[in-house]
């Protein structure tokens, strides 16, 4: 049930009401919660729904467990254990078989995969649920005794498939405590849900009409076409995941439990630890706090600062999905941040922009490419630019139109969902309008609902 | 939570009227102001000869060359794609409001069943294209009518006349080997029962309106012909009706520099078949 199907308007219409009925009962809200959220997680395949509760109660208990042990050693113990058990079950359903055929390919011994299904959003709310065992096992939070509301918190299905990664120690006070929910900041929501369904459903889904069959067809279309698709692949990318967030914040804002900003414009970033930034925040700042600092991060020489960011990139860049192209992309990102760090470049403002976003262009060709093999020849194609011969210019010039609107939306109105008044609604209007005319209404998924 | 319902149904109440108020002033510049064909036509609907059918009918016929060299009251109103029900109404439209004319179809036109959306642009330039959207999202959420690339095709025209929409490239060397190692599994024209009997349809309305229905089949790459095992049967079978006024234009022998790609012509063959029609 993706957010822009008519069957997620219906199960809303029934939620919502049903929501603000029990606003005075706290305990029976939260449990209406988990029951929508795994109702909304079954829609997807119910099969793994199992597996979902299964991570709840394991991290719930281990909570618990090593809140109550006496000492380190067994505290130590038992966080391990958890963090394995969690990185175990992420690492058989999303990695196994991408290993099997890497050890296959490298040995030439035949070592046969298994066929699995990767479950849906098996990777963000693994890593809600490590957050909240190693924040009790560092003692920045104490565990909750309240199943329902931690597994509200690990389930809550604005967030479940794609996130933000929330932390529990941001969500669980708003589960465990009687909710503000005014006018003000429903009207907000709204706002910013009617922001996010234009960045999804009229630019991401637009590109993706001249994005997708580019990058399928690559012989078969012109050097300008591949271009012109690896440009507008990195805002297909960008309004797909933030226009998602922007739903996914927009519904916590209406239900009162308000979720972390994922992004802030990263394409204006002047550098490339700027745009860790402003690009996938609940990500980026997962991985430092949870990755570079245990790793060491910048306390212990230089040598190792810049090893431990690449380490953390490269596991970035894994995390997304089992595939050498992603591993590539992640250490390129690990790369462009030693370089920055040793060189230290001072450009004027929008060089330094242009070309961090000409760079970050470039890498998204690994992550969207189907092969590496694609990667390269994509690379070699857009720098000699033979044939410039375009088919589609009715879509690109489409796709030039949206984009603008996006650059006024980024740069001239920035957040204007976070106030209600005229000039608001007369945005939303607007947006609304360009929906009307320019969405493609294919019920298209998002992007990061693979990961 | 009713001042925020009040506030939901306020943006949804003026979102309507704003869409409305855009469609009709955009439909209203466009439909004054564009040089697309189907806009001139519902502009200036009376023509003697009209032209119909997908993008093999738009590459065949050259507008610009007939109306200005030959001097024919000619209109090609094929675009890419369009199929049978779209063809209908355009027939239906242009009999209802004119006679004697010949309405010139490219027949494997009449084989295209896919939805497309890009009509409801003219759900209100005409009841025949309306009854086509009938009660579907485009009657109440009038901007999604807008929502095609017959918009963009209407903006881009505002200044230039497409009349002169022909490919101009020539067929590749690549291609023209793909195609003769090329295994093809021949369904294009195999429908022969369906296709006569909208054949026979289209004579009778015409019939009815005193227009003349000729039938047409655009030119495929002759090495490419080759490998459409059902062409002979369903020539054999138009011409052994003799209801049909007909032209397999693929006798016409069209060089290979007359043709873009395996299934349409370009420029240097629509002037010779553009000949051709017109003299026939």
């Amino acid at each position: 049930m993706v957010f822009n199907s008519i069957n997620f308007l219906y199960f809303i219409l029934i939620f919502f009401p049903l929501y603000f009925l029990l606003s005075r009962k706290l305990k029976l809200q939260n449990y209406l919660i988990l029951l929508a959220s795994l109702f909304f997680y079954a829609c997807w395949d119910y099969r793994f729904l199992t597996l979902l509760l299964a991570n709840v109660c394991m991290d719930y208990y281990f909570g618990i467990a090593i809140y109550n042990a006496q000492d380190p050693g067994s505290k130590k113990r038992l966080l391990n254990t958890a963090v394995i058990m969690n990185i175990g079950i992420l690492f058989f359903f999303k990695y196994f078989n991408f290993f099997i055929q890497s050890f296959n390919d490298f040995t030439h011994i035949q070592l046969s995969s298994l066929n699995i299904l990767l479950p849906i959003g098996i990777s963000f709310y693994t890593f809600h649920s490590l957050s909240y065992t190693i924040d009790i096992y560092h003692n920045k939070l104490a565990p909750t005794r309240d199943f329902v509301a931690y597994a509200s918190f690990v389930t809550f299905f604005p967030q479940l498939v794609a996130g933000p990664i929330s932390r529990a120690k941001d969500m669980l006070p708003k589960l465990t405590t009687k909710r503000k929910i005014d006018a003000e900041r429903m009207s907000s929501g709204l706002s910013q849900i009617t922001q996010g369904f234009f960045k999804k459903m009229v630019i991401a889904d637009t590109i993706a009409t001249f994005v997708d069959p580019v990058f399928n067809n690559l012989p078969m279309v012109s050097d300008l076409s591949i271009l012109l698709a690896v440009i507008f692949y990195s805002f297909q990318i960008y309004c797909d995941f933030s226009g998602y967030t922007d739903i996914a914040l927009g519904l916590g804002r209406i239900f009162g439990i308000e979720l972390k900003v994922n992004f802030n414009r990263p394409y204006f970033s002047k550098n490339f630890s700027e745009f860790w930034e402003r690009w996938h925040i609940s990500l980026s700042s997962w991985l430092r706090d949870y990755l570079y600092i245990p790793l060491g991060g910048n306390r212990k020489g230089t040598v190792r600062t810049y090893i431990n960011l690449f380490i953390t990139m490269l596991l970035g860049g894994l995390w997304h999905g089992a595939s050498y192209n992603f591993i590539i992309w992640g250490a390129l990102h690990g790369i462009y941040l030693i370089i920055q760090r040793l060189f230290k470049f001072k450009l004027p403002g929008l060089i330094a922009i242009f070309i961090t976003f000409g760079i970050t262009t470039l890498t998204w060709i690994f992550f969207r490419a189907q092969t590496l093999h694609d990667a390269m020849y994509i690379l070699q194609r857009i720098f000699t630019l033979h044939n410039k011969q375009l088919t589609s210019v009715f879509t690109v010039i489409k796709l030039f139109y949206l984009t603008g609107t996006l650059l006024v939306l980024d740069l001239l109105i920035v957040n204007y969902f976070e106030k209600v008044n005229r000039k608001a609604l007369i945005i939303n209007i607007v947006l609304l309008v360009h929906i009307l005319l320019f969405s493609t209404f294919s019920g298209n998924s998002f992007i990061y609902f693979q990961f | 939570m009713l001042l925020f319902i009040k506030r939901l149904c306020i943006l949804l109440l003026l979102t309507m009227v704003t869409q409305i108020g855009v469609y009709v002033a955009l439909k209203t510049i466009l439909d004054h102001k564009s040089e697309f064909r189907l806009s001139r036509y519902f502009r200036h609907p009376l023509h003697q000869i009209y032209i119909l059918g997908n993008s093999r009918a738009v590459n065949s016929v050259n507008e610009q060359y007939a109306t200005q060299s030959r001097h024919a009251d000619l209109i090609n109103l094929g675009f890419n794609g369009m199929n049978y029900q779209t063809i209908k109404a355009l027939i239906n439209d242009i009999n209802a409001k004119q006679s004697n004319a010949n309405l010139l179809i490219e027949i494997t036109s009449l084989l295209e069943d896919k939805e497309d959306d890009n009509y409801a642009y003219y759900m209100g330039n005409s009841p025949f294209m309306h009854v086509q959207y009938k009660n579907t999202k485009y009657e109440y959420l009038h901007l999604m009518r807008l929502n095609n690339e017959l918009f963009l095709r209407n903006i881009y025209y505002l200044r230039k006349s497409d009349a002169d929409w022909v490919n101009k490239y020539t067929i590749s060397e690549n291609l023209i080997e793909e195609t003769r190692t090329l295994a093809l599994n021949d369904t294009t024209l195999g429908n022969r029962p369906l296709l006569i009997e909208r054949m026979q349809n289209i004579v009778a309305t015409c019939n009815q309106h005193n227009n003349k229905a000729v039938f047409f089949l655009a030119p495929y790459y002759p090495e490419y012909l080759k490998k459409l095992t059902q062409y002979p049967a369903l020539i054999d079978t138009i011409q052994s009706l003799h209801t049909f006024t007909f032209h397999d234009l693929n006798t016409l022998q069209i060089p290979t520099n007359g043709f873009s790609d395996r299934i349409h012509t370009n420029v240097t063959s629509s002037l010779q078949i553009s000949d051709y029609l017109l003299s026939h």
